[in-house]
């Protein structure tokens, strides 16, 4: 397991410099953003900060997930994946190595988004301040997202799998623009949106939800994990056909 | 094997590496602030308490780099791997007993401090529906977050531990690596933190009572690392600790009026009422451990 992993890393050098030049742009960004914002009241400040960290939380997560789709175009290749299963660790090693190296790769980026929330603490000199809370929602929704992704990928290949959610996305933002067209917006054009958005997300009706997705990703990654096994054969039978 | 000199060479470049940070910058930071940073109600006060409890959870993790590095150790035994299979049941345990004992520390309080409110009541509310889901999200949170405690726990039981095993008993080694845990935390504990500031015998009899704390706990998270051979479960069952324990619950969860009653009372009067909780866990754990080496070495 070791050498696998050793190898999706290596081979994952070039864009790991990337996601970490990436990460130290955007955390900046995030800190500088801290320092210098303003506001009426500290209360105003506090949300400003905090919505400026979970969007580009949010943000840093989700390239963390799209540059993790190199983990499976490199290996799209017939000789290795017919060498890969010959191996003494075979489709469950595999298999393995990927899911490890996709959570390995999120718990990078989360963890410097909490970096970036401990030095805005510190900088901000308001220890009030914590958008990792969103950080913690973000990543199990992006691991929740991969454990419906990463299947497809073994199964019909990197680009497939990028395709389902490139769909859910589409599917998304079509509902969206539907209830945008026919749908009450009144909650879009309250004078602090973000506001009213935070207090809807700890309200009663959201929070169940909320507090329910870690537990939902961590069963979702390993039942996407078992299907994986079964499936890693058959899409390296079928890729170069 | 290596040589027994050479193993206490680095034990001691270890526990300094470790040590030094906090021993440097929390004395800094209290005078820069001007009073104890962890009893300090000061906004920014509190800021750089929470930055330097954090960054100073990594000093045992970067003393545990530092120290390979200049002993051209290498990373052997590093306890990296998550070895998994075969090992949830501990993983389960770390979580599990970890919580089981916050809720045997809460009955305690509740005996001790609120007798006079019914224990079903500790908890109640309008919102205990919302209090569930925030305390199932807060203890996602400690697993998901389990970066701090991984700081600590890849110094202390990925690398303390086994070499103080290399060179004493393993009794010896559990209890002894529990003081010197217990230890490291004399700077933070000097300036308020766990205990506050108010009690007798300030800051000697903290420092005593976390080298007590830490010496049960290091029995249990030896016994998690020692089984699974990574260091993974203890780091999420000490997350666990600092971010769901009873203090914790008790502040964030419990009704409004126990909630403000507990605010008042002193902490180190809370922590030794936590002393059973511990020290059950602490001695099952090591019975535990000593059992199976026994088993093992015959």
């Amino acid at each position: 397991m070791r050498g696998l992993l050793y190898k999706e890393f290596h081979q994952f050098k070039a864009d790991f410099y990337v996601l970490a030049g990436l990460l130290a742009f955007f955390c900046g960004l995030c800190i500088t953003s801290a320092v210098t914002a303003e506001a009426e009241t500290p209360q105003d400040l506090m949300m400003a900060i905090t919505m400026i960290s979970s969007l580009i939380y949010f943000l840093v997560l989700f390239l963390g997930s799209i540059l993790c789709s190199e983990f499976f175009t490199k290996d799209e290749k017939r000789p290795w994946n017919h060498f890969a299963m010959s191996l003494p660790l075979a489709v469950k090693g595999q298999v393995q190595a990927k899911y490890y190296a996709v959570l390995v790769v999120h718990l990078m980026v989360l963890f410097a988004c909490f970096v970036t929330d401990v030095v805005i603490v510190v900088v901000s000199g308001n220890a009030q301040h914590s958008a990792i809370a969103v950080g913690v929602i973000m990543f199990s929704f992006r691991m929740l997202v991969m454990a419906f992704e990463i299947p497809f990928m073994f199964r019909f290949g990197a680009q497939q799998g990028m395709n389902v959610e490139g769909a859910f996305l589409t599917l998304f933002f079509i509902v969206l623009i539907i209830y945008g067209l026919f749908g009450d917006i009144s909650f879009f054009l309250q004078e602090n949106v973000w506001k009213a958005f935070m207090e809807w997300l700890m309200s009663g009706n959201a929070i169940w939800v909320i507090a329910l997705l870690p537990y939902a990703a961590a069963v979702a990654y390993y039942v996407s994990y078992r299907i994986s096994l079964k499936l890693y054969r058959k899409g390296v039978e079928s890729s170069g056909e | 094997m290596e040589s027994k000199k050479l193993t206490i060479k680095r034990i001691i470049i270890f526990y300094v590496l470790a040590f030094l940070p906090l021993a440097v910058l929390t004395p800094l930071a209290t005078h820069y602030v001007g009073e104890y940073i962890y009893a300090s109600k000061k906004e920014n006060a509190m800021a750089i308490a929470y930055a330097l409890g954090v960054f100073g959870m990594f000093a045992p993790t970067v003393a545990n780099l530092l120290t390979r590095w200049i002993t051209k150790e290498g990373m052997k035994d590093s306890y990296l791997a998550l070895h998994m299979e075969g090992n949830g049941k501990y993983y389960l345990a770390a979580v599990g007993i970890k919580l089981l004992e916050v809720v045997l520390e809460v009955f305690l309080i509740w005996k001790v401090f609120f007798g006079d409110v019914p224990f079903s009541e500790m908890f109640s509310g309008e919102d205990l529906s919302q209090k569930t889901a925030a305390l199932l999200l807060q203890i996602a949170s400690s697993i998901i977050l389990f970066f701090p405690a991984f700081g600590e726990e890849w110094g202390w039981r990925g690398y303390l531990g086994p070499k103080l095993e290399q060179v004493m008993s393993r009794p010896a080694a559990i209890i002894v690596g529990g003081i010197l845990w217990g230890l490291w935390h004399a700077p933070v504990t000097m300036a308020g933190h766990n205990f506050g500031v108010d009690y007798p015998y300030f800051p000697w009899a903290g420092i005593g009572f976390m080298c007590l704390m830490c010496t049960c706990f290091n029995a249990f998270l030896t016994l998690l690392t020692e089984r699974t051979k990574s260091i993974y479960p203890a780091a999420f069952c000490h997350m666990i600790n600092n971010n769901c324990g009873a203090g914790v619950l008790l502040l964030l969860f419990a009704s409004e009026t126990v909630a403000e009653r507990f605010e008042g009372l002193s902490q180190m009067r809370v922590s030794a009422t936590m002393i059973p909780a511990f020290l059950l866990v602490g001695i099952v754990s090591f019975v535990l451990y000593m059992k199976k080496t026994k088993a093992a070495d015959s």
